[in-house]
């Protein structure tokens, strides 16, 4: 959710979700969310809890009481219980209770399952079959005879409990219900325990055919008792209008109503649930979940992800519908005097307002909310968050403008539960805006991201690739921030490092390698290692092969762009020197294309190529150079393979070779047959099929 | 063109080219069977009067579904006493259903753990298992991984016919999504039209779209039997969107309802007055539920279709699916008629 959403429901505070918060990939109510820490795993905890506390001060240590209530056997449990010292007699008897307690209770567990369970684990199948044998009866007269002798409430209220188990895995369904409304032990002190009981009572009730009461004690248990929320509202069923309507007439009051109304919101349509909860009352802290919920649900847009253009046509009108009515609802219910959490409703109503680019709704809502909890840095961050997008939605290209929302963003503290997405959708609205503004350069710093030339959709605003010119200005514009506005947009955007970087490799394939070794002379420009010998050359090319064999080569952007100027130093003088170096200069350059092996260089820049044109220079100058036939024989091979490789336009999932192969060299194919005496041909014919079949060798 | 003028004019075509050309020799009596596609095997003696009445000898029952994770879902529950509820005679196969976006990775222990599973399931039937069918809308993209797991699974069920599901999008680019490895296919003739929010979207059967698709079918690499439509839905829409099909609502149950009115424009739909459940579906007041029926006339038209396009051949002729409700809409002749149409 953090990736296609930008108001965080954390913002009602971390304990209130319950696991209840939206969901897309959950078709009811998102279960166990990790990112909100889930409260499935609550009730254990709570189960725990309470025996620390009812055993603390028999002078057991935690450890001790935790081992005692997990044993699973009587021996385990007498070891245990012999091991604790307790401080007085009162305190020994009440560990010795305890244990008789623990005896049943695990007895009960062993019978703990209603239906099959089919698991590919076949330990959990034999487990699953053996609770599948009822309780005995004996079961029940044992753990009624036991509590009897129980004083301590902790007791009495967990042998009631244990009592409803074991008649509800006895299947006696009948016996659980009346039990349930008839035991006053049940309600306290442990509130799990009260609801718990309640929740199997809620699961009797359905299975004895009283679906509309199941419901109703549910819709209790989601509203009155979170860690046991998710729970509920994975069991609420109304199966018929018969049922539900029998289930809103045992309502006892709006409360009961506004907690039925409020599982239907969970489970099945959040809107409808809020107005209803509305009616019957309009202060109903069962509100704001629904409503988190349904902000979130607007966000994601689940209905834009179905069949064809113009369902998702329908889909987009209904969602903005759904969008204007639950903004009408907030946004009265902001007024309404009695209202649960009124800055929430403040900072919901700014934020759908934002979401459709209308300012002046957005920020006295939101400004509301923050003034209304100017000490919750939820409040605070999701204001400022909802603020920023409102700013850029409505964006004005002025230096007050860009201080506000440089101060919105750049006040959202990390720890914001949307930050990521919020950062990349306030900056790609506005890198939008700016780019249409002709500003380029801080187009292209707000949204950094390095393009993938091979992209259909390219994802920066300035043409590919860049110009000399163009990171200059990049560079002049990373250097000394000046305002708000200024650092946000640098802020984890290209650094000057990087764009000098960038800048040298464009002066190589410029031609200029004086000037791409002087941008490396500062120590300041960025420098990899390269991990791959970017002058080894091949009659036939072998990426992987050579991204394999020469991972561990120590060639660095500066030393491979310091080698590249002494070979056309070199190049540019006369003889067999000058021819050699001019080859192994084209070697450089043609493995910085597309075609080479070191295509992993311009990869991650705004320069990546597949022209090889300025190899092709200088091969053609080796071959000119040169009066060595064997060097004249690699040169015009060399040149013919960027010769096939600028007619060929290669797409990233294409196999190069393969269909490289299919072109024939016109110009250097016939220079290199010229040469077929030579070692060098003779090898090229022996290697490349597709040569051997042009020359009609094959 | 009207959805009835179609079924006149197909009618009238079919008859006409019985005129012009060497009519199709007919090929032997379909074997009859019924799919069952509720997880527990309980049948009401309704059913169990129409299995002994069409003389229908195999039974295809959804015996558990694979999820997109690999884990069993759903398995069937066969009460106490159930199979012997069963014709005698009756053949069971089971039908696993699985889910393509499980096949974006390789099977791995799939077929194990499938082979382990359908035995286990088919345990209360007694009989040995003669047939398995593997139910799954594989793509060209999962193709590789679904055709291994068959292939696996064949070594790991000697002696047992192994069918697949085969969708009319199968046939038809039979080239792109490979034919599965298999005995025998499948062939859904159904779920071919579009699933639209319009009073006149059909999707169960749609002959303007069926026809498209049968170009291909008498070509096809595999023996092939046919399932034809019996079932109706009713389909939920919200502002013009579809939020439900409603596979447990009959049509015909829809006008004693006091939460519906008969939308305007008689295009058969109505209108939700009240928020409420029906069958477990929540409905908003002012949603629309559009039903899509199938009559006896639809399933013989869709016969009528996809028989000429088959090769004579021995086969079995499926319908989906039986249930009480699907018996009420298709009477006894209606149904024999269904059975003796396609051969």
């Amino acid at each position: 959710m953090a990736d296609v959403t930008l108001f965080d429901p954390a913002v009602l505070g971390p304990d209130t979700s319950a696991g209840l918060y939206y969901d897309p990939s959950d078709a009811t109510y998102g279960g166990d969310s990790q990112e909100y820490g889930t409260c499935a795993a609550c009730t254990g905890r709570s189960l725990a809890a309470d025996w620390q506390a009812y055993l603390q001060d028999t002078g057991a240590s935690p450890a001790d009481i935790t081992a005692l209530v997990d044993a699973a056997t009587a021996h385990d449990r007498d070891a245990i219980a012999k091991r604790i010292t307790a401080r007085t007699p009162a305190a020994q008897a009440k560990v010795t209770a305890a244990v008789a307690y623990l005896a049943l209770a695990h007895e009960t567990a062993q019978y703990a399952a209603l239906e099959a369970v089919t698991s590919w684990d076949e330990d959990a199948n034999a487990a699953a079959k053996q609770k599948l044998v009822a309780a005995p009866a004996r079961l029940v007269a044992a753990v009624k005879a036991a509590a009897k002798g129980a004083t301590e409430p902790f007791l009495v209220q967990r042998y009631a409990f244990l009592e409803l188990r074991v008649r509800f895995y006895r299947k006696d369904f009948a016996g659980v219900i009346k039990l349930a409304d008839a035991s006053l032990a049940l309600a306290a002190p442990s509130p799990e325990v009260k609801w718990r009981a309640k929740w199997y009572l809620a699961g009797a009730l359905a299975r004895a055919g009283k679906r509309a009461r199941a419901s109703l004690e549910l819709a209790r248990i989601g509203a009155s008792y979170g860690p046991l929320g998710a729970e509920a509202s994975t069991d609420f069923k109304p199966i018929e209008d018969s049922d539900w309507k029998e289930s809103l007439r045992l309502a006892k009051d709006p409360k009961d109503k506004a907690a039925l109304w409020r599982m239907v919101g969970i489970r099945h349509d959040g809107i409808v649930a809020i107005r209803e909860i509305r009616k019957l009352d309009p202060g109903s802290p069962l509100l704001a979940l629904l409503v988190a919920r349904e902000v979130a649900r607007l966000e994601a847009n689940p209905g834009l992800a179905v069949y064809d253009a113009d369902a998702q046509k329908a889909a987009a009108v209904a969602a903005k519908k759904e969008q204007a009515e639950l903004e009408t609802i907030v946004t009265a219910m902001v007024s309404t005097p009695s209202v649960d959490r009124p800055w929430f409703y403040d900072l919901v109503a700014g934020h759908l307002a934002a979401l459709r680019g209308d300012f002046a709704r957005a920020k006295p809502h939101l400004e509301h909310a923050m003034a209304l909890r100017p000490r919750d840095a939820r409040v605070q961050n999701q204001g400022r968050a909802s603020l920023a997008l409102a700013y850029a939605s409505t964006w004005k290209s002025t230096p007050q403008a860009e201080t506000s929302i440089a101060t919105a963003l750049t006040g959202v503290t990390a720890d914001f539960g949307r930050r990521e997405n919020l950062d990349r959708t306030v900056r790609g609205i506005l890198a939008a805006a700016y780019l249409k503004a002709g500003k380029r350069v801080d187009a292209e710093f707000l949204m950094p991201e390095p393009l993938d030339p091979y992209e259909t959709s390219p994802r920066t605003a300035a043409e590919r690739p860049w110009t000399a010119d163009f990171l200059r200005q990049m560079i002049a514009r990373s250097q000394a921030p000046a305002t708000a506005w200024d650092r946000m947009i640098l802020d984890r955007s290209y650094t000057t490092a990087h764009l000098e970087m960038e800048l040298a490799l464009r002066y190589v394939l410029d031609n200029d390698f004086a000037a791409a070794a002087k941008v490396f002379a500062d120590p300041k420009a960025e420098r990899d290692q390269l991990h791959v010998d970017p002058f080894v050359i091949h009659v036939v090319d072998c990426h992987d092969c050579d991204q394999e064999k020469y991972a561990a080569s120590p060639w660095t952007h500066a030393s491979m762009v310091a080698h590249l100027a002494d070979l056309a130093t070199k190049a540019a003088g006369k003889g067999e020197p000058a021819a050699l170096a001019a080859l192994e200069l084209g070697n450089g350059l043609y493995n910085l294309t597309y075609s080479g092996n070191a295509r992993v260089v311009l990869a991650g820049t705004h320069l990546a190529t597949t022209d090889t044109r300025l190899a092709a220079k200088y091969y053609k100058r080796a071959f000119d150079l040169s009066s060595n036939r064997e060097t004249k024989a690699q040169a015009a091979w060399l040149a013919a393979k960027c010769e096939v490789a600028s007619k060929f336009d290669p797409k990233p999932d294409e196999e190069s070779s393969a269909t490289q192969g299919a072109i024939a060299a016109t110009v250097w194919y016939p220079v290199v047959k010229r040469f077929a005496a030579t070692k060098y041909a003779k090898e090229v014919l022996k290697e490349c099929g597709w040569y051997a079949t042009w020359t009609g060798s094959h | 063109m009207r959805r009835v003028e179609l079924l006149v004019c197909l009618a009238i075509a079919l008859a006409a080219s019985g005129c012009h050309r060497r009519a199709r020799e007919a090929g032997p009596a379909p074997s009859r069977a019924f799919y069952f596609w509720r997880t527990t095997l309980a049948l009401t003696p309704a059913e169990q009067h129409a299995l002994v009445e069409h003389r229908v000898t195999r039974l295809y029952v959804r015996a558990f579904d694979i999820d997109d994770a690999g884990a069993l879902v759903g398995p069937l529950t066969v009460p106490t006493g159930a199979a012997a509820t069963l014709p005698p005679d009756l053949e069971i196969v089971p039908v696993v259903f699985l889910r393509q976006a499980l096949f974006r990775h390789p099977p791995g222990d799939l077929a194990a753990r499938v082979a382990q599973a359908v035995v286990e399931r088919m345990t209360p039937f007694g009989a040995a298992i003669h047939e398995v069918q593997l139910d799954c809308d594989w793509t060209d993209r999962t193709h590789d991984a679904y055709f291994a797991f068959l292939r696996d699974l064949h070594t790991r069920m000697p002696g047992v016919v192994q069918s697949a599901t085969i969708r009319l999008h199968q046939v038809k680019y039979r080239e792109r999504t490979g034919v599965p490895p298999v005995e025998r296919g499948m062939l859904m003739f159904y779920n071919m039209g579009e699933l639209g929010a319009a009073p006149g979207a059909h999707a169960i059967f749609d002959p303007e779209s069926a026809a498209k698709y049968l170009g291909r079918l008498g070509e096809y690499p595999l023996p092939l039997d046919v399932a034809l439509p019996l079932w109706s839905w009713t389909v939920h829409v919200r502002d013009g969107v579809i939020v439900g099909l409603m596979q447990s609502t009959d049509p015909s149950e829809l006008p004693a309802l006091d939460f519906l009115v008969r939308a305007p424009g008689g295009g058969g739909g109505f209108t939700v007055t009240r928020t409420t459940f029906l069958h477990g579906e929540m409905l908003r007041e002012g949603d629309a539920l559009q039903p899509e029926l199938t009559t006896s006339a639809d399933t013989l038209a869709a016969a009528a279709l996809v028989a000429p396009s088959l090769p004579a051949a021995t086969r079995t002729l499926a319908l989906f699916d039986l249930s009480e409700r699907n018996l009420a809409r298709h009477d006894s002749h209606s149904l024999d008629q269904i059975f003796q149409s396609v051969r």
